[in-house]
């Protein structure tokens, strides 16, 4: 089913799974070698200089990256702190009071509402700023139940060959074989509507996020698990457990992060979805996807009210995609477009 | 390439038995969501009453009997015990075994030879419905009756026909919305790549980057507005589809004018991924060695653009669209429901609203179907399109 945007990561990992396995099994050297030249690079302290300082350096030189980081800096600052502010500046943003329904419905643009006011004369802009919180919550709180949930599944699935790997592989593609949203669409339609809410929109995205997280995690932990420091650990009698955590995680987590920041954007437009079907945040709550549903039946005669968090969810997506890509780069991860 | 597509159909199995028991696990046992209220409607239900029907819908079977019922639902083959005598139903239903046998998925106990026996309907609503086939060996008849998805709660009719009924609309648009894709988004791709960097490049590079972050129901608001208030003058009013609830078009348009705005809109995300996979395979294809060696024993740029670099290139386009299509195909909710276009996604948008959960449950199972079902005819097809694939056995 076509939620072109939601499916949109798993016919793209299935792409990846058909034409770029030997990348993502073979490749993936997941950290760059530090070598002795970069010690005296901008003559900076060696004993300074680590796998993520080298990285926000490379991700420092990327604009495109930095507007981006940047742009989600303003949104993630001014959504954390919109209970302080807007309320004052802006007016009650889930106010349904109708008297300033009466007074300030449909307010054009102007200096105390920069970008109008809607049906119940709440300002369109603290509303936007407001429905940051529960997007933005949505969207890295699924993702990282998702990673978490990949991450072990991954581990396993990599460290243990045989049935282990085996039945989790094939638990990945039975998940993957289909559009997430659709299951997660059953599961919200089947809850009881004093039920919705944020909570299962988190756990219904972030329970069924984690098979394409499992499967990069694997690959990477194949691959990181040849290398000679993974043998040596071993020779000294080192845990499975200590191996994994000590010396496999850290090398082999720079994929997971790339993707993770790029899912998070994917789970913004799920949420969004959701609740512009009605099965995501609840009224009186606010997020950009319940916007938009209010907005779409005024959309004749208010397209403003549906223009504006729409045009949120485009900025906020296309930022962490672009922040995805910049760390890509940055950490020099070899992924398949 | 017998041996590439007998895996391929081996993989089939446990996917089809993975999907189908996820999805009956979540309508089963999710917590939170109850069951009985989910299949009878909201309303008031005492205890008593509540285990009645709980024993009645076989709620209170082990979950693998349950599971098995669900499967033969879904299966074309109903074994439904015959012996052409009335059968009386616990709520003093008398029917026609032949005419509901449909509904009839389980008959309970032994069935006493001509006697009149209990059965369970899967809701209180009778419904008859033809048989598509039927085949008789002895008292036990066969009956070709597939997809038994239940009936509605509300509507008094078996889901598969309200899906069927939904159906032609959403294959209409998901052919248009393919085809668009098709043209625009191989088209962009390849101007994109073999002009690289040039003024179109950038154009495409950012448009897709763009498109892609869009959420689709968003696009098809915007759209709506545009034509239906800035460009209706211009347009006479073409184009546009009243918005959500607003019924069908009376116009004196033809209907494929109707069609174009919900296939942009379907399209649009599709086309965005399929010119970018366009651009970078081609770009792939472009910098091997046979494309130089094909430059330099003189065939034209044209024909080494054309006969070589882009057919190569073609084949992982060619996947995507094509499990593009099975999803389109599968219904498209959010832009069915942006354009109130009665496919599908539409059915599954107004069942969610009014709580009709059969429908959310056998519209979601009959989609997951289809996409299944397209995915694996799509990797199938793949061993034809890449000669790879013929002569590696294995296939991997």
């Amino acid at each position: 089913m076509a939620e072109h945007d939601h499916k949109r990561p798993h016919d793209e990992s299935r792409l990846v799974q058909e034409h770029g396995v030997r990348d993502s099994r073979s490749g993936l050297p997941a950290v760059p070698p530090i070598t002795e030249e970069v010690q005296h690079l901008h003559g900076d302290i060696a004993a300074g200089r680590t796998l993520w300082g080298d990285a926000w350096r490379r991700l420092r030189r990327n604009r495109l990256a930095l507007v981006a980081l940047a742009w989600l800096l303003i949104v993630l600052v001014s959504a954390l702190t919109a209970d302080l502010w807007v309320g004052k500046v802006f007016g009650d943003p889930k106010t349904t009071n109708s008297a300033l329904a009466m007074k300030n419905q449909y307010l054009e643009p102007s200096l105390t509402h920069p970008i109008g006011t809607d049906d119940f004369g709440r300002d369109v802009l603290g509303r936007v700023i407001y429905g940051a919180r529960a997007s933005l919550m949505v969207g890295v709180a699924a993702v990282g139940i998702s990673v978490i949930i990949g991450l072990l599944l991954g581990a396993l699935a990599g460290f243990y060959p045989g049935v282990v790997d085996a039945l989790i592989m094939r638990a990945t593609d039975i998940f993957l074989a289909f559009p997430y949203i659709l299951f997660c669409i059953l599961i919200l339609a089947m809850l009881p509507p004093t039920v919705r809410g944020i909570g299962p929109v988190i756990l219904s995205i972030g329970l069924l996020g984690w098979p394409s997280f499992a499967r990069l995690f694997r690959g990477s932990v194949l691959s990181v698990k040849e290398n000679d420091y993974v043998d040596a650990g071993r020779a000294i009698g080192a845990s499975d457990a200590r191996l994994m955590f000590r010396h496999i995680l850290p090398n082999a987590i720079a994929p997971i992060i790339v993707y993770a920041t790029m899912s998070v954007g994917g789970a913004i437009l799920t949420e969004a979805a959701l609740s512009y079907l009605g099965l995501g945040i609840q009224p009186p709550e606010i997020s950009w996807g319940r916007m938009l549903n209010e907005g779409s039946r005024l959309i004749m005669s208010h397209p403003s009210l549906a223009f504006w968090p729409g045009l949120a969810i485009i900025c906020t997506v296309v930022a962490f995609t672009l922040l995805g890509d910049g760390l890509r780069d940055a950490l020099d991860v070899k992924m398949k477009d | 390439m017998f041996q590439y597509i007998l895996r391929r159909l081996l993989q089939f199995i446990p996917v089809f038995f993975g999907v189908t028991l996820v999805l009956f696990l979540i309508a089963h046992y999710l917590p939170g969501a109850d069951p009985v209220q989910l299949r009878v409607g909201e309303k008031a239900l005492d205890p008593e009453r509540k285990a009645l029907i709980v024993h009645q819908l076989g709620l209170d079977r082990p979950w693998y009997v349950q599971y098995g019922d669900y499967l033969s639902g879904l299966s074309m083959i109903h074994p439904v015990y015959y012996d052409g005598s009335e059968i009386t139903g616990d709520k003093g239903v008398r029917a026609e075994v032949g005419t509901i046998a449909a509904i009839v998925t389980r008959v309970q106990g032994d069935v006493p030879a001509g006697g009149a026996t209990t059965y369970t309907p899967r809701s209180g609503v009778i419904v008859s419905r033809g048989q598509w086939g039927r085949l008789a060996l002895g008292r036990l008849t066969f009956e070709f009756d597939p997809l038994d998805l239940g009936n509605s709660l509300y509507q008094g009719r078996p889901v598969r026909d309200i899906l069927g009924q939904a159906y032609p609309y959403t294959f209409e648009l998901a052919l248009a919305a393919i085809i668009l894709e098709i043209i625009i988004g191989i088209g962009a791709g390849i101007v994109s790549a073999v002009k690289q960097y040039s003024f179109w490049d950038i154009v495409v590079t950012l448009s897709t980057s763009i498109l892609v972050s869009v959420p689709v129901f968003w696009l098809g608001l915007m759209l709506q507005y545009l034509f239906g208030i800035w460009l209706k003058k211009l347009t006479g009013g073409a184009f546009y589809l009243p918005p959500m609830g607003a019924g069908g078009t009376s116009s004196n348009f033809p209907t494929w004018v109707y069609l174009i705005l919900p296939a942009i809109t379907l399209a649009s995300v599709s086309t965005a991924y399929a010119a970018r996979i366009m651009r970078s395979q081609l770009l792939e294809v472009l910098g091997q060695d046979y494309i130089r060696t094909a430059r330099a024993k003189g065939l034209s740029p044209s024909a080494v653009l054309w006969k070589h670099a882009i057919k190569n290139a073609m084949i992982p386009v060619v996947t995507f669209i094509g499990l593009d299509f099975g999803a389109m195909l599968a219904g498209a909710i959010l832009t069915e429901t942006v354009f109130n276009w009665p496919g599908v996604g539409s059915a599954i948008y107004k069942a969610i609203v009014g709580r009709d959960f059969p429908i959310v449950f056998g519209g979601v199972t009959a989609i997951l179907l289809v996409v299944m079902i397209v995915n694996l005819a799509v990797d199938i097809s793949y061993a034809f399109l890449d000669p790879r694939i013929r002569y590696d056995a294995g296939g991997e």
